[in-house]
């Protein structure tokens, strides 16, 4: 109605206003969001010296001056920590999908008893908050001796991530005409190769989306690995940087190497992120709209 | 021997035991072209879907060859279903698609890329095999799901609504390869389809079903001109047959029919079989009345329907009776005018009032 009403009319009109404002806000939250991000990494190659220099037309690093990245790669185990976080998170990420792309199917598309109800004990899991099971999960992994361990943290951290891509799985799947799986069975294809030809081909947006959210997820994930690894050696990155860093006194050195410790760590979720977003996007949106 | 065989199907849905198809016999004759005809809801789909074995009857036998195959998978049953949305592989080209099925059966590369060729060439899909269902128009896509059928060298096909995508002009075209395809086959094609045209132009054939029911299962020519019920009846034809209920009696020697307003004239006496002292209603189909000066019935003209090479005219009979009527286009009818109209005698059919069946035999 107004748009056709304002169509051709002076450009100062109302949907023109509103876009601009929403816009400005936009970009407001967004800068409010990005600024510490920004800033961490601006200081990071801003060298050791400057760090803490008040002057800000010194903000914007003139020259990339790498020293922190060598200081904190050759001052601490970082890389070390980096190749665990590495291991783990994609473990947890190969874990979580074989498991819930299955189960996810058997969800959408199998005719058995306790389905609905299997569906939804799934899903409601994600309500128990994490610091919860804290204990319980540290006594449990102390008694089976599995602490220091990466199987411990992939396991852990896979029991997180399970649900939720099993559920944006199970959506995904309900997208998929059944028709084709039909057509399948029809042309001679077993269950088992009607999955691997058919159904698995088709559901690589919904597998990158579950997989990247598992990694991030994993990459991030600091309680458990906090509470189960007490060796250096095994330190994830995020539990790494904090141990090292912490507690020592700010000298701008110290400063300068966290924040180039920082910048190493978040760079997969952001390269991910990035790059995986559409599918993010569109297997969460799915998620959001039929679930 | 019959090819399929259909005994005492019964196909119930849901915990409700929501009735799909309900009794269903039929027995198809190696070769046959058997279409499965009625409106939306009629349990014709589902029917094929167990044929292929993607649904399971409740009761009932389904016989291939001879040999019961209620308990065997699609996949050992050899039988190329055609979805009404083709189906196709979004993620496989062409080739890959048509291809398909060899694979499953663990054919040779080469063989398979043989067999793929001369398929392609068969429907007119040469340039297309590298190419993507997404990449294809819906007559391209049709032609592949029919060439994904074809590749195995079956014997028998099943085709779920396969023109029904296609636009008016695309459907005809289709509609006559598959008849062209099906007699160069020499294999039995069960189709199912909501359009007399595709049944009647199609069909050695046709089981006409409504409710999960069959309401007949003849030629397209019996289920024309000796339809079972009033359903067959009023399915089979546009425009629909007309209806008129009353009574059949003898006036001035003449055969009528004795309605709530009034008498329709349908001949001489002793010229119509009818059903003597009983109700009935009768069915006319529009293009068996006669228009002719010594027409019985004058028939008042308030909407002309112009086809080029027929015209069809609807009005009103005396009292309020709506009648369509096929007219010569050469008369050129226009509102307002008033036709004398007659009956051919040897076209009208008799239903029970009650059951809808049809009164066999009048006289």
């Amino acid at each position: 109605m107004t748009a056709t009403t304002y169509a051709g009319s002076a450009w100062l009109s109302y949907p023109v206003l509103q876009r601009c404002l929403y816009t400005f806000l936009g970009v407001m939250v967004m800068l409010a969001v990005v600024f510490p991000f920004l800033w961490i990494a601006l200081s990071s190659f801003r060298g050791v010296d400057e760090f803490f220099s008040l002057d800000l037309s010194g903000a914007f690093p003139t020259s990339l001056d790498l020293t922190s990245y060598e200081l904190a790669f050759g001052r601490s185990q970082l890389t070390r920590w980096v190749a665990n976080s590495l291991i783990i998170a994609s473990g947890t990420t190969l874990l979580s999908l074989s498991v819930s792309a299955p189960a996810a199917f058997a969800i959408a598309r199998l005719r058995f008893r306790g389905r609905n109800a299997g569906a939804v004990v799934l899903i409601s899991s994600y309500a128990i908050p994490s610091i919860m099971l804290a204990v319980p999960v540290f006594v449990l992994l102390t008694t089976l001796r599995l602490t220091n361990s990466y199987f411990a943290l992939i396991l852990l951290h896979a029991t997180f991530t399970i649900p939720f891509t099993t559920w944006v799985l199970q959506d995904f799947y309900h997208s998929i005409p059944p028709d084709l799986e039909e057509a399948g069975y029809i042309d001679g294809a077993s269950l088992r190769r009607v999955l691997w030809h058919i159904i698995l081909p088709l559901s690589v947006p919904g597998l990158l989306a579950g997989g990247a959210y598992s990694f991030i997820l994993s990459w991030t994930e600091f309680l458990f690995a906090f509470l189960l690894v007490q060796s250096a050696d095994a330190f994830t990155a995020p539990v790494g940087v904090h141990a090292y860093f912490t507690g020592r006194n700010a000298t701008e050195s110290v400063m300068a190497q966290l924040m180039a410790a920082s910048v190493v760590v978040s760079l997969p979720s952001v390269v991910i992120f990035a790059y995986f977003q559409r599918y993010l996007v569109s297997g969460f949106l799915k998620g959001a709209v039929k679930g | 021997m019959d090819h399929i065989a259909l005994h005492g199907i019964t196909k119930t849905f849901g915990r409700r035991k929501v009735v799909a198809v309900s009794n269903v016999s039929f027995a198809v004759p190696a070769g046959h072209f058997v279409v499965l005809l009625g409106p939306s809801g009629c349990g014709k789909s589902t029917t094929l879907r167990m044929i292929a074995g993607l649904e399971k009857p409740d009761r009932g036998e389904i016989r291939i060859n001879g040999e019961v195959v209620n308990d065997v998978p699609p996949q050992r049953r050899n039988l190329p279903f055609v979805f009404q949305n083709y189906a196709l592989y979004p993620h496989m080209s062409v080739a890959e698609n048509i291809g398909f099925p060899l694979k499953m059966q663990g054919r040779a590369r080469a063989e398979i890329r043989e067999r793929v060729t001369g398929v392609a060439r068969t429907l007119g899909l040469e340039g297309l095999l590298e190419r993507y269902p997404a990449q294809l128009s819906g007559g391209e896509r049709q032609r592949v799901a029919v060439g994904r059928a074809i590749v195995r060298d079956p014997d028998a096909f099943l085709l779920d609504e396969p023109l029904s995508n296609l636009d008016a002009q695309l459907r005809a075209d289709m509609r006559l390869e598959l008849a062209e395809l099906q007699r160069r086959l020499g294999a039995t094609f069960i189709f199912v389809t909501h359009d007399q045209v595709e049944a009647m132009t199609l069909a050695d054939t046709i089981a006409i079903m409504r409710r999960g029911e069959l309401h007949q299962y003849a030629a397209p020519e019996e289920i024309y001109h000796r339809p079972a019920d009033r359903f067959v009846a009023g399915f089979i034809g546009s425009p629909v047959m007309n209806f008129i209920e009353g009574r059949v009696g003898e006036e001035d020697g003449r055969s009528v029919l004795k309605t709530k307003d009034g008498a329709f004239v349908l001949g001489t006496a002793g010229d119509v079989a009818v059903p003597r002292d009983r109700e009935v209603a009768l069915g006319i189909r529009p293009e068996h009345f006669v228009v002719s000066s010594q027409g019985q019935t004058e028939l008042s003209v308030e909407i002309v329907e112009t086809l080029g090479s027929q015209t069809f005219v609807y009005g009103s009979a005396g009292q309020g009776r709506r009648l369509a009527v096929g007219v010569d286009p050469a008369l050129r009818p226009a509102p307002g005018d008033r036709l004398r109209i007659g009956v051919d005698p040897n076209a009208l059919h008799f239903f029970s009032p009650e059951s809808g069946r049809r009164i066999e035999d009048p006289a």
